[in-house]
């Protein structure tokens, strides 16, 4: 099997639908044993403890979170996750064979 | 491989933080190694507004939008949007462009983030 790299960008808050899409991405792309970095980012970052996420982590998910977001919308350090700067997502756009952005 | 990215600016900063947000994400890849190309629509065009007290977050656009000048960053201003908010003073070299430019500048583009 050749494994890829699949990344997912997502900034909207877990009232939204776009965490149930990121979810079921990453359950399928991890299921076929490829590579899953998920970087939350803005309203993202109140995703952060979802259940489902802290699931997927065990599965394999790389889980990156904006500190600046974080900071900003009152999301406290996590060891389920790196908190990092946008450096990180510029590497995540490079590295990965697809990204997709769920804004 | 460098992946020219799009970043597409659709909310309202009136109402929304997304724009303002969506700026700095935008100077953070920029900063990096992918080209970015920024396109602003609607009501979005006006975080290039001279006076930014009245948007969202608009206090925070003096920490990023200087350096785009600097840099010589271009925005594309959707032309009929350009047309509406009447605009003539930002201090950003700004392209107005039809829909149908931006449609191939979507086609050029590798990596999309839309706001």
């Amino acid at each position: 099997m050749n494994k890829k790299k699949l990344g997912l960008l997502l900034s909207t808050s877990p009232e939204h639908a776009n965490i149930n899409t990121a979810v079921k991405l990453s359950t399928a792309a991890l299921s076929s044993g490829h590579d899953v970095y998920l970087y939350l980012i803005d309203e993202g970052t109140k995703n952060l403890p979802d259940a489902r996420l802290k699931e997927l982590k065990t599965q394999g998910l790389k889980l990156f979170v904006c500190a600046y977001g974080a900071e900003r919308h009152g999301i406290e350090p996590d060891d389920q996750a790196v908190f990092c700067g946008l450096v990180v997502l510029s590497d995540l756009i490079k590295g990965c064979d697809q990204f997709i952005s769920l804004n | 491989m460098d992946h020219f990215i799009l970043v597409l600016i659709k909310s309202n900063p009136l109402k929304s933080h997304r724009p303002v947000e969506a700026i700095r994400i935008a100077l953070g890849l920029a900063s990096g190694e992918h080209p970015v190309q920024i396109v602003l629509m609607d009501q979005a065009p006006l975080v290039l507004a001279e006076e930014s007290e009245d948007l969202v977050d608009g206090e925070l656009l003096p920490k990023f939008l200087p350096t785009f000048k600097e840099w010589g960053q271009t925005f594309h201003v959707e032309e009929e949007s350009w047309k509406a908010l009447k605009l003539d003073k930002t201090e950003y070299q700004v392209v107005p462009i039809s829909m149908s430019r931006i449609a191939k500048l979507l086609q050029q583009a590798s990596r999309f983030m839309i706001f």
